[in-house]
């Protein structure tokens, strides 16, 4: 047992008045006791002081003992110096020993209290009543192992006597602990749920109470029935104690049945009511039981009652507590998703701004590139004309008889210097139109709809291959197509990305080197790499940053371009959300590569 | 041309070149027929629909349409083919799209609304000047339908 657990009750140190207090307390409920004893023979069927002797040890803990002790033995002394039964000395000594017995009784019953009682407010549940009844049997005991003993032993009644003693003295302490006890602790600690039932309590019926209480107590007790066998009345008084018990609590049912208990005894005591009529020890073993009874259905009802009404206010409370709970997480959640939802639509809202813009840009490029085509059907148009139309003043002119150095002038003209100008101007048109076409291209493929499959890039590279499979001859180059996994992407869009690449490792190989280009593939993480080597011209770094750039061109002398294919392979490689970029160095090959998500990927 | 009706072209196009270097084409190739150059969709709408109805019994005139598709104004080459394509008699003018506009959708939108042909008119001179004489030889051997204007 661990001397921390302090579970009686009520942590309160004892201090001196506490303990004057006690002893007061103790010796006025001796003196009552004596009241209650049957006349002429000190024999009390219920001994008030041992439950207030318990009761302080629970309220006050174990050092109010010495209180205990001075008014025991105060009592005891003027009991026995009433009674006059023996010589002085005898007296005293079996006050002594009687007043240790009764603070022995009480400490070892505060003992038993800490193993017993769980809750730090006993009396609270029915079970602790019924522990209450164990405490009591086994604390009174001590004093009643005590007390009779030394009377017999010091003389002060015959050895014959003891066990009628001992009997009477240990049931009436266990009476007096029983009835007094619950009483004391209760009207010492007011529970909530006894401030509660006080609320429900109305003056006019514990008047009611009160009044029916003392006319059937008397009636019963005080003789108005008679006395003898007829004990059968005595049980009237339960429905009324049950009455206090559910109607005012249980501190009402305690006084209620202290108040019964006092009638009962006083009556039986002087000879009247049910209990009396038999030998001196049949009514003080009939009134104990009675009592003892009383008090104990009593206190577990009310005891019952209380456990039912604080489960019922802590359900009420935790229900309470949990909806407001509810309430409040509700609140929280919908708040978090009012949040994502904004944040969410805002998100929307920007990708189709973006979106938006995107799309007027390329709008924009392609509708200038249309207007920006349309003059040059004019100047080329109109060049050819020109063309004809000096084609035929030369034909006229070669007929017409002219100066010979003018003939000669106008035959330089007509046939070096116009054909040349209007060459010039053609080669310039359609060098325009071959951009404005390129441009037209690369807004082509920032607007066309994508449509999303599984690609088998090894039949799109293959395709690709075949499809430029004259210009790959025609520069008498080696391509091979190996390792390349699967991806998910346009076909068209993809396959556009491979001609431009391909198309220019064939357009940039050295002349004079025979072409080796490898086309291939591996899976890298979520996204899978694909590259285009060639063992070409190369570039330099400086060439690398501007790579992907529109109108780029790095090797002009070697193929004819606008500069406009890397920027539609970065184009679409990014609207598949993949990258590209380009491992080189000049005079020593390219490689091309771009990722693309693999298959797994939405 | 044996038919006693008379055709006339009308060359719809903002940009007077084209049209002049259509014009000119058609010409080499041997189409011999009137060809009027008109420089806006208002142009062609009043030519077509503002003919009074004495106009309309007295010239007994058959019209094939070479239409621009981007032109300034209020009516650009689609809405008028829209507008033509609507009209119950109208309708049956033929009217060949001639732009510079290769977008697969545009096309797409313009046999939709019910042009006759479509063609792409190229930017470099040599292949103009053969898409237009193809065009020529393909107009002197079309049918038209004769009865465009008929009154209701």
């Amino acid at each position: 047992m661990s001397s921390a657990a302090q579970p009686t009750v009520i942590a309160r140190k004892a201090r001196l008045l506490d303990i004057i207090v006690v002893a007061l307390r103790y010796f006025v409920a001796a003196c009552f006791g004596l009241a209650l004893a049957f006349e002429k023979s000190n024999a009390s069927p219920v001994w008030p002081p041992s439950g207030i002797a318990f009761a302080a040890t629970l309220i006050f803990g174990l050092r109010v003992w010495p209180g205990i002790a001075a008014g025991a033995l105060a009592a005891n002394i003027v009991v026995f110096a009433r009674n006059e039964a023996g010589p002085p000395a005898s007296l005293v000594a079996a006050s002594l020993l009687i007043a240790a017995g009764n603070t022995l009784e009480a400490v070892s019953g505060a003992l038993l209290a800490r193993r017993l009682f769980a809750s730090r407010d006993p009396f609270e549940s029915a079970r602790d009543v019924f522990k209450l009844v164990l405490a009591a049997l086994l604390m009174c005991l001590v004093s009643a192992a005590i007390g009779p003993v030394s009377i017999c032993a010091l003389g002060l009644a015959p050895w014959s006597a003891l066990r009628t003693i001992w009997v009477t003295w240990w049931l009436g302490d266990v009476a007096g602990v029983i009835i007094l006890t619950p009483l004391l602790v209760s009207l010492h600690k007011r529970s909530p749920s006894d401030r509660a039932e006080q609320r429900g309590s109305r003056l006019l019926e514990a008047s009611a109470l009160i009044g029916t209480l003392a006319l059937v107590g008397s009636a019963v007790f005080l003789g108005l029935s008679g006395s003898g066998p007829a004990r059968r009345e005595s049980y009237l008084l339960i429905p009324i104690l049950l009455w206090a018990v559910f109607r005012f609590g249980r501190r009402a049912a305690a006084v209620a049945v202290t108040a019964t208990c006092a009638i009962a005894i006083w009556g039986t005591a002087h000879g009247y009511g049910p209990f009396s009529g038999g030998s001196l020890n049949e009514s003080l073993l009939l009134l104990q039981a009675y009592v003892c009874v009383v008090s104990l259905i009593t206190m577990s009802v009310a005891a019952l009652i209380a456990e039912r009404r604080r489960t019922e206010e802590e359900l009420r409370s935790l229900n309470d507590s949990l909806e407001s709970r509810i309430r409040e997480r509700t609140a929280d959640v919908d708040r978090a998703n009012e949040e994502l939802r904004k944040a969410n639509d805002d998100l929307e809202e920007r990708s189709a701004e973006l979106h938006h813009r995107n799309e007027d840009v390329e709008a924009f490029v392609y509708s200038v590139s249309h207007d920006l085509r349309a003059p040059l059907v004019n100047i080329q148009g109109f060049s050819r004309e020109l063309e004809m139309s000096f084609r035929q003043l030369a034909e006229l002119l070669r007929d017409a008889t002219l100066a010979p150095d003018v003939q000669k002038t106008v035959a330089g003209i007509l046939d070096h210097d116009i054909p040349l100008s209007i060459r010039f101007i053609l080669a310039g048109t359609s060098r325009s139109e071959r951009l404005i076409n390129a441009l037209l291209l690369l807004s082509r493929s920032g607007r066309e709809q994508l449509r999303f499959e599984v690609l088998d890039m090894e039949a799109i590279a293959r395709a690709t291959l075949d499809s430029l499979r004259k210009t790959v001859e025609g520069k008498g180059a080696e391509v091979t197509i190996s390792g390349m996994p699967k991806a998910r992407g346009d076909a068209t869009a993809i396959g556009r990305v491979l001609a431009n690449l391909l198309a220019n490792a064939v357009n940039y190989l050295r002349p004079g080197t025979p072409g080796r280009i490898e086309i291939g593939g591996e899976e890298k993480g979520a996204s899978n790499e694909y590259w285009v080597r060639d063992n070409g011209a190369g570039l330099s770094g400086t060439a690398r940053g501007r790579l992907f750039l529109v109108f780029q061109r790095f090797h002009p002398k070697l193929a004819d371009g606008e500069g406009m294919g890397l920027a539609i392979v970065k184009r679409i490689v990014e609207r598949h959300g993949g990258r590209v970029w380009a491992d080189s160095e000049e005079g020593n090959g390219s490689t091309f590569r771009f990722s693309l998500p693999n298959t797994e990927q939405q | 041309m044996p038919d006693s009706i008379e055709r006339t072209i009308l060359v719809v196009d903002d940009d007077e070149g084209h049209a002049e270097l259509v014009r000119r084409n058609l010409r080499r190739s041997g189409v011999t027929t009137p060809i009027i150059a008109l420089d806006s969709g208002q142009a062609v709408l009043d030519y077509v629909f503002a003919m009074s109805a004495h106009e309309l019994r007295r010239k007994a005139e058959h019209l094939l349409i070479l239409l621009d598709m981007k032109m300034p104004g209020p009516y650009d080459g689609v809405d008028v083919l829209q507008k033509l394509k609507a009209d119950p008699i109208k309708k049956r003018i033929p009217v060949i799209m001639l732009t510079t506009t290769d977008d697969p959708r545009e096309i797409d939108r313009c046999y939709d609304l019910g042009c006759n042909i479509y063609i792409v008119k190229p930017v470099d001179s040599a292949d103009f000047t053969q898409t237009i004489n193809q065009l020529g030889l393909f107009l002197s051997v079309m049918s038209i339908p004769s009865e465009q204007r008929r009154a209701s």
